[in-house]
């Protein structure tokens, strides 16, 4: 016997009484959206019998996502898009030595078209005015670490906790996301590289910092989660990034230049290419 | 296909919903949070249902597996008491008495609820991302295909994390050798 089957041994057995899911229905599904609202919305194209009835089914086999297709650039544009409901792929190019200060965004890199595929987003523009990163500024802290492999952050009573309501079909897998840009990029030598998670809570510039094996030096594009597209606005100061190289291993730091936040988001980590 | 509906066939609809599911979605929230929050987080569930209802996409699962995946993102505000509780279960399980008589199956009992309350520290120590996954496939007892429809990845993705945790959390059992628990 696993931790697995051990744990469903001890599933509770807390439940819901009628009554309690009775009142539930009546003060939402009887009440919000009704008073006054004579509008249309678009919806799903299954019936209304048919949707009831699958939903009385239990859970059956769910339809996969369609595998993935050669690697184009119009395919990662596509995955970012279709698997995070505001995923940003940002693009911008440095210069190719082993440390680079990058340099301003091609207006006529095949990239930079993506940037338009990717759903609205309010993403501020890098400013002349801002401030170069401060490295050693770090997110405020209010929330500590419990002992463990795993911190798990604790709140203090009455501080928000994250949630990003937009995305209802739950984290997305961003790991994915990297594949589906190296595979969209097979001729850049530059690696996927995987950030560091850092939690966002105010306004302030943030440094991506990460290393990845690899021989390139072009820094291309950043990519976000889509919390941070919808949770904040944001904008990556690529003239500051930075890209060093010691041996085979590439180390690279993006500054997240940070002017609002609506909802926090902790554990943000990005994708650079 | 999409077509237009009005707001109130909408509301139907996901009452028709909140008819086939609601209580499942209750039981999986009070298993969590416990029953006090769960009524919260059905509500609220079904409230985002409603409001983002146009958002739902029947190709990418079934309602159920949509609810689901809202709910578990509300749940996402109750973490705190999520692990509390997990400690709390894991404790009352080291302390609970051990009622049988017989030497060698007190000294067995004792080793499985040593086990079960470290399996569930573990748990209560785990990212939210991965005790979700865990949960959801022990407690609500859906396959990794149904778990990847309700967090929003490829089931080989959960399937690969699902084992990675599984290994992870094997030297709980091991190290008490447990092979049966009876609760």
């Amino acid at each position: 016997m696993d931790a697995l089957e051990l744990l469903a041994q001890l599933r509770p057995n807390d439940t819901i009484d009628s009554d309690s899911l009775a009142r539930i229905r009546a003060d939402v599904v009887g009440v919000v959206g009704v008073v006054g609202d004579v509008g249309v919305v678009d919806e799903p194209g299954t019936s209304l019998a048919d949707e009831v009835g699958a939903a009385a089914t239990p859970l059956s086999p769910i339809p996969q996502p369609p595998p993935r297709s050669r690697p184009t650039l119009m395919v990662a544009a596509a995955a970012i898009a279709s698997l995070g409901v505001g995923g940003v792929w940002l693009t911008s190019t440095a210069t190719d030595n082993d440390t680079i200060h990058s340099a301003a965004a091609r207006p006529n890199d095949p990239l930079a078209a993506t940037t338009s595929s990717t759903p609205p987003t309010s993403i501020a523009q890098p400013s002349t005015t801002t401030p170069a990163p401060n490295v050693n500024r770090k997110p405020p802290v209010r929330a500590v670490s419990e002992p463990g492999p795993n911190p798990i952050l604790v709140y203090e009573p009455g501080e928000f906790d994250v949630i990003n309501p937009l995305d209802d079909y739950g984290p997305q897998d961003w790991s994915q996301v990297g594949y589906q840009m190296r595979d969209a990029l097979p001729n850049r030598p530059f690696p996927v590289i995987q950030t560091e998670p850092i939690d966002i809570y105010e306004p302030g510039t943030y440094i991506l910092t990460g290393s990845a094996p690899g021989t390139g030096t072009e820094l291309s594009g950043v990519s976000l989660p889509p919390e941070v597209a919808v949770g904040m606005t944001f904008s990556i100061d690529m003239p500051n990034a930075v890209v060093t190289r010691t041996g085979d291993t590439i180390h690279a730091a993006v500054p997240l230049v940070v002017t609002d936040v609506t909802w926090p988001v902790r554990n943000v980590t990005a994708w650079l290419q | 296909m999409s077509r237009t509906r009005s707001v109130v066939d909408r509301q139907k609809l996901v009452g028709a919903w909140f008819d086939a599911h609601a209580a499942d979605l209750g039981r999986y929230a009070a298993r969590r949070v416990g029953s006090d929050t769960a009524g919260d987080v059905v509500a609220e569930t079904f409230t985002i249902a409603l409001e983002r209802f146009d958002r739902f996409d029947s190709s990418r699962g079934e309602p159920r597996a949509w609810l689901f995946g809202i709910a578990t993102h509300v749940i996402r505000r109750f973490h705190r008491t999520e692990t509390r509780r997990l400690q709390h279960q894991a404790n009352a399980l080291r302390f609970e008495p051990v009622t049988d008589d017989a030497t060698a199956r007190v000294d067995e009992q004792t080793d499985a609820a040593r086990a079960a309350a470290e399996v569930l520290d573990a748990i209560a120590e785990l990212r939210i991302e991965d005790r979700e996954l865990i949960l959801l496939s022990a407690w609500e007892l859906m396959n990794s295909q149904q778990v990847a429809a309700v967090v929003g990845q490829p089931a080989a993705t959960v399937r690969t994390r699902l084992r990675r945790l599984r290994w992870g959390l094997r030297t709980v059992t091991t190290r008490y050798g447990v092979h049966q628990w009876t609760h």
